[in-house]
């Protein structure tokens, strides 16, 4: 069994992406955020051990069930890191609903039209903070990590809504490909 | 006395709300979310209307929780004025923690998830369901709702599946609810009487003092007989059909919700806020 993971991104204005940025440094006051970002990661497990890269990209190439290619693009694996980018300014939360959907009908469709051993796929949203600090400023990033993730206060906890999602701060070798 | 509609950006329903209000006797205003603290502060009781405030943009009433606005209704709320929040109301309500306000801190202890039905995406729903009304009496907008009647309404929403925590479940017998039964009264757990999956067959609930209401279906729009339609199948539609030969609309089934909140504002029947136990 191999899972892959593909990170699909709107390629215009992603207007979610605007509020919550407007809102987490106007209305909650944190303007180290500089930009932000938001990815929905497929994460796609396969019966085989075998490479499904050429798979997915066919599934993709041939159908709009995983990537809207009018209005959105993708990566395979993580987002690639470029030299210029100074990752320690960056953080990545992940959420997840507590209860994924299981997707049964796309996973069959999948498998039906492919001819694919597909098993599950299931949905998260990553989003990509970049903050004015290196992130490993700990106080900064502590503060900062609290106000955005799961939280009862309703002053905090934005990103996340704690009842019914989950969410864990990703490594920045769990996100971007390529890292020297 | 006036009643304040709010409307945020992308808000819907503030003027079928008013009509409402306008056939029940209530006067009332459209204000913006954005209007002055002073001037918002003069109302005497506030509806947070349906609709899609900011797109719904990173979920169903996060953004507009987060705004001003939120702290002058806290303060409202505090003071015992009336607030009712309608579907996306209702989401703006309960991301604030005014709803249910369990230990009065405004703790967000309860949410609103996307519809699910069996652990399967329900998408957006728009139907007539059946509420019946459970302590009715701890809540200003409900107190004269009677609890053995089935209400026919109307919901519109993707994101209404309401879930708590098993701390917020053993003090909802604190709080004045709607749940979802089918047309004899029956709680069913699973669609379509439940329609977007809710955990106890929650489709609205009240905040701790009862002068809060937050509801996902939309009583403005069954405030009429006119309104509710055929298919519902209830004794409600035989009595529309009873008034078809006459020309003014009767009062639907919402009428005590309605009714409720005049006699409260005009002082007829004033409501004694519930007290908390903290």
């Amino acid at each position: 069994m191999k899972e892959f993971q593909l990170w699909t991104y709107l390629m215009h204005s992603d207007l979610h992406c605007m509020s919550a940025f407007e809102m987490i440094r106007s209305g909650m006051g944190h303007q180290e955020l500089t930009r932000l970002r938001r990815f929905g990661v497929w994460h796609l497990t396969f019966e085989s051990d075998e490479d499904q890269r050429s798979t997915i990209s066919t599934m993709i190439d041939q159908s709009y069930y995983l990537v809207n290619p009018n209005k959105e693009a993708y990566f395979l694996d993580g987002i690639p890191a470029k030299d210029s980018i100074d990752l320690s300014r960056r953080l990545n939360l992940k959420v997840s609903p507590k209860h994924q959907s299981s997707n049964e009908s796309l996973v069959a469709r999948l498998r039906d039209r492919f001819k694919v051993d597909l098993l599950t796929a299931t949905r998260s949203l990553v989003w990509e903070m970049q903050l004015s600090e290196p992130s490993d400023s700990l106080t900064i990033q502590k503060t900062f990590m609290s106000a955005v993730s799961g939280s009862v206060s309703r002053t905090k906890g934005f990103l996340v809504q704690p009842l019914f999602e989950t969410y864990e701060w990703l490594d920045v070798d769990q996100v971007y490909t390529g890292i020297s | 006395m006036t009643v304040a509609i709010i409307q945020f950006p992308g808000s819907n329903c503030e003027y079928e709300t008013k009509k409402a209000l306008d056939f029940y006797g209530l006067s009332s205003q459209i204000v913006t979310w954005n209007c002055s603290e002073s001037e918002l502060s003069q109302f005497d009781a506030y509806i947070i209307p349906g609709g899609f405030s900011y797109q719904d943009r990173v979920r169903a009433g996060a953004l507009p929780a987060k705004l001003p606005v939120m702290g002058v209704l806290t303060t409202a709320a505090l003071q015992g004025k009336p607030i009712l929040g309608i579907c996306n109301g209702c989401q703006i309500l309960v991301e604030s923690g005014l709803v249910p306000d369990l230990n009065q801190q405004q703790h967000i202890q309860v949410a609103l998830a996307p519809n699910q039905s069996q652990g399967k995406d329900m998408g957006f729903i728009c139907d007539w369901v059946y509420l019946k009304a459970r302590y009715p009496k701890r809540n200003l907008f409900t107190r004269y709702i009677d609890s053995e009647e089935v209400l026919p309404i109307a919901i519109n929403h993707g994101e209404g599946r309401f879930v708590y925590s098993e701390e917020t479940a053993l003090r909802l017998s604190e709080l004045a609810q709607f749940q979802y039964v089918n047309e004899l009264g029956e709680g069913v757990a699973s669609y379509p009487v439940n329609p977007n999956g809710s955990m106890g067959n929650i489709a609205g609930l009240s905040n701790v003092s009862g002068n809060v209401f937050a509801m996902m279906p939309h009583p403005e729009r069954a405030y009429k007989l006119d309104q509710v339609p055929f298919s519902v199948g209830s004794t409600w539609s035989m009595q529309k059909e009873d008034t078809f030969s006459e020309k003014e609309s009767k009062a639907g089934p919402w009428e005590s919700l309605f009714v409720s909140l005049a006699e409260h504002l005009t002082g007829r029947s004033s409501f004694q806020l519930q007290e908390a136990h903290l």
